[in-house]
């Protein structure tokens, strides 16, 4: 195709004979079919003519007419398809299974599925939600009337209407009617609720497929009203003698009932400094649902629906841009599998999060109940949980005490200990208007920062390691102005903590370097989890990640260490010194008053800090430390043999760091260092093995590292401030502890081989390779030296 | 059938007796086209005695499906008068 031509460009040059009378075929239309392949003639060099508007890459995905693999309208139906009518009766099994299977179809569609293959392909949605559209439209009031699930469109005889007519009182025509329509309702209404959260907090195609043939899913009903039908479906199903499927019905009756319940936890407050208590009553149907789940999954489920009750129909139907495709139905026991997965993730982050007194605790939860462990989530569990922690007036999950701006205040101060000088300032009455004006906007950017970072967990973990990305420069970009705004007010208005004396702390650039610290490890180390490094760009990023935990080390053993130090002694002896010095007076009460809270209040949370930093973060990443140290002198020495490649270009450095390369602070190590890194030379066996016996013992140390502090959460009561749950944190160290373990093994294999093949080392790599896989731990895959076949 | 301000709905009669109401976006020298934002109307399917309308968007027409290209009265003496 070359150079398109405007399409109105040539209707202008073409000319039309004068008589066109021959071409009108009715009223209306004029057939021009001849002019317009004539004026084909006017189209040279084989152009392709097109609208001004249209860009000629969205042509790639128009679907081709009366090609059966594009289609729709070729799609072939059974019989069965055309002459299902969801106005005739049904027998109870017909009702059950029919219902059993929209299940089955709305747990598909959550397993990143569309609903025109789903749930869209039962007759009995199609046909309600057409009349509810057109019913709508005509003003009708009655919920149950709107959504009739009488086909207008269908071509009915007399006789047909009067037998249908009759049927009022029957039972199977009533099981039909009433509780098949109200089921059916509650699924349709809450895949309405999935697809608003859906489109809000979820990413369309990825997470989440939105597309509805037009149809609304009943977004203005509301959901207490099918509650409420619901609850009277029931009492009517009791009335009949129905004997244990009775039973079903209404299970399968609550199970749509508490699906719709689910939004109700946005309506809950977490108190966020003292557990909620008495909560669970609120989510008591959580529960339940997760019984009735686990009845209705060993039903016997060898009855199918009715033929022609779920088809392809609607794709030829209805409103359709898509090509044909086959229903999407996932296996009974996965359904079932996932519908308890959807309950039961949203009662245990409802549970952890009522259990939350501190930020440390909410942070540990964010990051591993909820972001590490985001793979083992329902989506909509998903999308309600970022719903959930930040609410739409901006309170963090709805707890009266903390809203965003609050719990940014509370984050810094988790970090680097509260009384925070600049902060404190904003609260004095004659507050300099310069600091004041300046302060606003970056406390602001601070917040908005916060904010997003608050947004990541809860993704899908390709869309964290985006959003990861973004909040690098977010971060990146808050150091620069908030390091020259406390420079400068420290120094023009002398107001900050001192490291020593006229050496300013720093506090919230410090808060600010260490969050941007955290997310540039986590970037690195989720690209693991993620597979996207070659085999050969592992090692830059074990190397790397070492580097920049080292960074992290030090700024937690020193800066922060230091400043909080300085914070206790200052409220031990330099504060109480203070009010010595004073004559008795109401300041003197005062500072008295202060001394007290400072004691009560602020004493024990430093404390706190120092404890957390030091008995668990800092072990944690200094075992961290070691094994990352192990593993790349693992790989240098594999390198070292041609077993695995490690590139030595400096381009391909580049390319492969380009993500933290606009980073201001900390700079990327150079390309000298990284190669200089690489140097080992393994013509001398000994020296090689001294070296994987000094890797072996580092494995070593770092499996008693990861033993102890195992114990030490396992044990040590005093953890339990630092986390509400620590089954999420056990398991991660012990993948981690796993992880050596595995190594350790591997090491003394890659020794053996070594051993076997000491006289012909230089073509180790014709006889062996390295096989990378999945390992016990995200961040680590197995690295293991075979024999090649 | 309406015109846009650069674009004319054209009505397309396929031999399958369907026909296809949309806005004619690309031609090609071999006279297949690419409508956009379609409509297409057929027999009802469950009631033959009527007719079915439905959206279905981008569409690519191949010329040997084409039975008749038909326009509205309004649009002909746009292209063709003007």
């Amino acid at each position: 195709m070359c150079n398109p031509l405007n399409i109105e460009d040539i209707d202008k040059k073409h000319t039309i004979s004068e008589d066109h009378e021959d071409d009108i075929i009715d009223d209306q239309y004029i057939d021009i079919t001849n002019d317009l392949f004539n004026s084909l003639s006017l189209i040279t060099d084989h152009q392709v003519v097109k609208s001004d508007y249209f860009n000629l890459l969205e042509g790639t995905r128009a679907i081709e007419v009366l090609n059966p693999r594009l289609d729709t309208a070729l799609i072939k139906l059974q019989p069965s398809d055309l002459s299902f009518n969801t106005n005739d009766k049904q027998s109870i099994d017909n009702v059950i299974s029919i219902q059993n299977k929209l299940f089955q179809l709305l747990m598909s569609w959550l397993n990143n599925s569309s609903l025109p293959v789903t749930v869209l392909s039962c007759r009995y949605i199609q046909t309600l939600l057409e009349n509810y559209t057109f019913t709508r439209n005509q003003g009708s009031k009655n919920l149950l009337d709107q959504c009739s699930f009488k086909n207008l469109r269908f071509f009915e005889t007399k006789e047909m209407q009067d037998k249908n007519q009759s049927l009022d009182d029957d039972v199977e025509y009533q099981l039909v009617h009433k509780v098949l329509k109200i089921f059916s309702i509650a699924i349709t209404k809450f895949i309405g609720i999935c697809i608003t959260i859906g489109v809000n907090v979820l990413y369309e195609e990825e997470d989440i497929n939105t597309r509805n043939m037009n149809l609304d899913f009943l977004t203005e009903v509301d959901e207490e009203i099918v509650i409420e039908q619901i609850d009277q479906c029931s009492e009517w199903i009791l009335t009949l003698n129905l004997q244990d499927k009775s039973d079903i019905l209404i299970s399968q009756l609550n199970l749509s009932k508490y699906l719709l319940k689910i939004v109700t936890i946005l309506n809950h407050k977490v108190n966020l400094t003292e557990p909620t208590e008495d909560n669970l009553h609120l989510v008591e149907f959580l529960l339940k649902a997760k019984q009735i789940i686990n009845v209705l999954k060993v039903q016997d489920n060898t009855h199918q629906p009715p033929s022609g009750s779920f088809s392809t129909f609607i794709q030829l139907d209805l409103d359709n841009k898509n090509i044909p495709s086959e229903i999407y139905e996932i296996s009974w026991e996965d359904s079932w599998n996932s519908l308890s997965r959807l309950f039961n993730n949203i009662l245990s982050y409802f549970k952890s999060s009522n259990a939350l007194t501190n930020h440390q605790q909410l942070q540990n939860f964010l990051k591993y109940d909820i972001s590490y462990n985001i793979e083992n989530f329902n989506v909509m569990a998903r999308g309600v949980f970022q719903l959930y922690i930040i609410r739409d007036d901006k309170s963090m999950f709805g707890s009266p005490n903390v809203n965003l701006s609050t719990y940014v205040i509370e984050e810094i101060e988790s970090i680097v200990g509260g009384n925070i000088m600049i902060l404190k300032s904003l609260q004095q009455p004659d507050i300099n208007k310069s600091i004041l004006e300046r302060i606003e906007p970056l406390l602001q950017d601070l917040e908005n920062s916060g904010y997003h970072n608050l947004t990541i967990y809860a993704q899908n973990p390709c869309r964290q390691q985006q959003l990861t990305s973004k909040a690098l420069l977010l971060w990146d970009t808050l150091q620069v102005s908030w390091e020259a705004f406390e420079f400068e007010v420290y120094s023009t208005f002398k107001i900050g903590e001192e490291i020593s004396e006229g050496v300013p702390t720093l506090p919230i650039s410090t808060f600010i370097y260490y969050t941007k610290l955290n997310l540039m490890i986590d970037l690195a180390m989720n690209g693991i989890a993620l597979d996207i490094y070659q085999d050969f760009e592992i090692y830059v990023i074990y190397w790397f990640s070492t580097y920049l935990l080292n960074l992290l080390i030090e700024l937690v053993n020193t800066r922060l260490t230091s400043n909080i130090n300085q914070k206790i002694t200052y409220i031990e002896k330099g504060f109480p010194k203070k009010i010595k010095k004073l004559k008795a007076g109401p300041k003197k009460e005062q500072l008295k008053l202060q001394n007290q809270i400072n004691n009560q209040e602020v004493l024990p949370k430093l404390i706190k800090i120092q404890r957390f930093n030091h008995e668990y973060l800092l072990n944690g990443w200094s075992a961290l430390k070691e094994l990352l140290e192990s593993v790349s002198c693992y790989l240098i020495v594999l390198s070292s043999f041609r077993l695995i490649p490690v590139f030595k270009d400096e381009l391909i450095f580049k390319l492969r760091l380009k993500p933290w390369s606009s980073i201001g602070v900390p700079n990327l190590p150079s390309f000298a260092e990284y190669k200089n890194s690489l140097k080992f030379d393994n013509s001398n066996f000994d020296n090689t093995k001294q070296i994987l016996t000094q890797v072996k013992l580092k494995l070593n140390n770092t499996l008693g590292l990861y033993k102890q502090l195992i114990h030490e959460i396992e044990n040590n009561e005093s953890f339990n401030e630092f986390w509400v749950n620590n089954e999420q944190i056990l398991l991660w160290y012990h993948q981690l502890s796993s992880t050596v373990k595995s190594y350790s093994q591997e090491l003394d294999q890659f020794v053996a081989i070594l051993n076997d093949n000491k006289s012909n080392l230089n073509s180790l790599s014709t006889s062996y390779k390295v096989q990378i896989s999945t390992g016990h731990h995200r961040h680590f895959p197995t690295i293991k030296v075979i024999k090649r076949k | 059938m309406s015109t846009t301000k650069d674009s004319h709905s054209l009505k397309i009669n396929l031999k399958d007796s369907r026909s296809l109401t949309g806005i004619l976006t690309v031609i090609d020298p071999f006279g297949n086209l690419l409508l956009s934002n379609t409509y297409e109307t057929s027999i009802d399917k469950l009631n033959p005695n009527n007719l079915h309308s439905r959206e279905i968007g981008l569409v690519s027409i191949p010329k040997d499906t084409m039975k008749s290209i038909t326009v509205d009265k309004d649009t002909y003496k746009k292209i063709f008068k003007q």
